[in-house]
């Protein structure tokens, strides 16, 4: 492994190790939908940061972190309903191949993480109400491709996910300023 | 705790929960006697093999699919019994297992999303409508000691490369072809959602009795006389004993589900702040229940407005348009007035005897279906019940069914 390592950096035309750090204040769109029936769809703010250690070539090897908050849309009738928030941490490890223009960049990717979710359900039933708290984590690994037009960041990601929800296949959309 | 439970034991990978037997989960429930007021409940769903799925020895709940109206047909031809036509469907549509969330909190499972809180309400009640149907109506066919699917969602459709859903919401059904139950998905329907109202799913359940002890125990000629009665591709000549035999059908629902819900406006619950007349049609202590006889129903000599209601005339229950369940109120008033307005009474006396006549009706449709009317199912009812009952019952009948009462010898 280590001589692999030295062996990429070797490799690598730039002199020193080139270390790009991006803080992460995105917008999410994402749908979710695990096998028969249930498809979820989130809108939320995630905040995170990416780093990309190790570059070679157009190559770059980097991870990541982001916590995303959404809110779980209402759902149900007027008097019987569920609301509640989403809460998600994403550790995620990345391989990217940038074509850096001087007005718009595309860096395809491919990602693999776990993930832990915490939801918290609230129950409405006319006068009466509960709250549910469910916990799922698991992997997430696929692809996708980031934009970069001048300052502005769109995300569009596919990944297949498996965890203690079963599998699941998730496409998310982000869009920012600053994300990876 | 509450909160820390599911963390911890996912953190630990403890296994958090019961998956068989007897399970614990917070359901919408009525909170009294009537049905009428509902709130938050743990409940025990009974006999699961596989809860995280849904799936127990008597119901089985599967994702529903979008399915061509046309299928069904294509599933039909030339086929010759219900078991020919459910194998070939069942190929064809073969349904994934539902994958709803839970939590747990060390007591109980609550429902992590609105789905599984549908899903898990819906399991609850069809096991106490089956636990009835046995107990109190004493029913001994397959529809009480074989398995069932219910379809979670799913919709029929139109044909054609983009498929449509039609009436994919805010509805429950049976479906007779596949033997499932359907389940659809709440729209904009107010209250307590139609599959979470226990009523509701007493009236379907019955629905699936009826067929199962009207039309599957006579093998293929009860195939061949469902297809004449479901079929609306056939002769107009049978419009008026198909819907007849719709009326009776959905009268006897009607009445199975207000004895288990102890409520002759179950429905009301899941459309609060209606105002339509039409939807007060069911409603066993209505105006229009109060007024409606078979009589003045085929002349359509009652007021204009229940007449609209009931998509205007019948022609004497000749036209295929005209709503059949404004009949089955009728049928479903008969009863229950009969029973004196006693929930108790009809449990009793009435209901383990309507479900001993199903199989007999199903032998005098064989006979002759073009001739069918109300009169034959009475005349089926009325020796099997005792005096006590026959009595208010004939009452009843030469109330609501004048012109027919003279065929009934068991009452005159």
């Amino acid at each position: 492994m280590k001589i692999l390592i030295a062996s990429l950096i070797l490799m690598s035309p730039h002199e020193a190790l080139a270390t790009q750090a991006h803080f992460e204040i995105p917008v999410i769109l994402s749908t979710s939908q695990t096998p028969a029936l249930s498809t979820d769809l989130k809108v939320g703010i995630g905040v995170g940061f990416t780093q990309f250690p190790l570059e070679f070539y157009s190559f770059r090897l980097g991870y990541g972190t982001l916590v995303t908050l959404s809110p779980l849309f209402w759902h149900g009738t007027k008097e019987v309903y569920t609301s509640g928030v989403d809460m998600e941490l994403d550790c995620r490890a990345y391989l990217a191949y940038a074509f850096d223009g001087s007005v718009i960049s595309f860096w395809p990717y491919v990602v693999l993480g776990p993930n832990a979710n915490l939801k918290v359900t609230k129950i409405n039933v006319f006068d009466e109400s509960d709250r549910s708290y469910r916990m799922d984590y698991g992997f997430r690994g696929g692809g996708g491709i980031k934009v970069r037009f001048g300052d502005f960041d769109v995300k569009i990601e596919s990944a297949a996910g498996f965890g203690s929800q079963g599998l699941s296949l998730r496409t998310t959309i982000m869009f920012g300023f600053g994300i990876f | 705790m509450r909160v820390l439970t599911p963390i911890l034991c996912t953190l630990f990978l403890m296994g958090c929960g019961p998956n068989q037997g007897s399970i614990p989960v917070q359901i919408v429930a009525p909170i009294d006697n009537e049905m009428t007021r509902y709130g938050l409940r743990v409940a025990t769903l009974q006999r699961m093999s596989d809860f995280s799925q849904l799936k127990g020895e008597r119901f089985i709940f599967r994702a529903g699919r979008n399915v061509p109206w046309s299928e069904y047909a294509v599933a039909s031809e030339n086929q010759d019994s219900f078991e020919s036509v459910r194998s070939t469907l069942s190929k064809k549509l073969a349904l994934d297992p539902v994958s709803p969330r839970f939590s747990w909190n060390g007591d109980f499972y609550g429902a992590a999303d609105f789905d599984s809180l549908y899903m898990a309400t819906a399991y609850y009640w069809f096991e106490r409508v089956a636990d009835f149907f046995q107990d109190t109506v004493k029913d001994t066919s397959v529809a009480t000691h074989i398995p069932v699917v219910v379809s979670v969602y799913g919709a029929f459709t139109s044909k054609g490369f983009v498929k449509v859903p039609t009436g994919f919401a805010d509805n429950s059904a049976y479906q007779p072809l596949e033997d499932i139950f359907r389940m659809y998905r709440v729209g904009d329907q107010e209250g307590v959602p139609f599959e979470m109202n226990p009523g509701v799913i007493a009236h379907e359940f019955q629905h699936r009795v009826f067929h199962k002890l009207v039309f599957e125990t006579k093998g293929k000629e009860g195939y061949r006389l469902w297809k004449t009665f479901s079929s609306t591709n056939s002769s107009l000549k049978l419009a008026r004993p198909r819907a007849l035999l719709r009326a009776t059908d959905e009268g006897m629902a009607d009445i199975h589900a207000l004895a288990f819900s102890r409520n002759p406006n179950f429905l009301a619950v899941s459309q609060p702040h209606s105002d339509s007349s039409r939807e007060e049609q069911r409603n066993l202590e209505s105006e229009f229940a109060k007024v409606a006889t078979y009589d003045n129903l085929a002349d359509s000599s009652i007021e204009a407005q229940f007449l609209n209601d009931c998509n205007g005339e019948s022609l004497n229950y000749a036209n295929p348009s005209w709503r059949f369940y404004c009949l089955g109120t009728v049928i479903a008033k008969t009863i229950w007035d009969a029973s004196g307005n006693d929930v108790d009474v009809l449990r009793l006396h009435y209901l383990p005897v309507l479900n001993r006549c199903f199989a007999a009706l199903g032998d005098a449709l064989l006979a002759d279906f073009a001739n069918y009317d109300v009169d034959v199912f009475w005349r089926i009812l009325l020796p099997k019940l005792d005096a006590d009952a026959r009595l208010p019952l004939c009452a009843n009948i030469k109330l609501r069914f004048q012109s027919l009462y003279s065929r009934i010898p068991e009452c005159v």
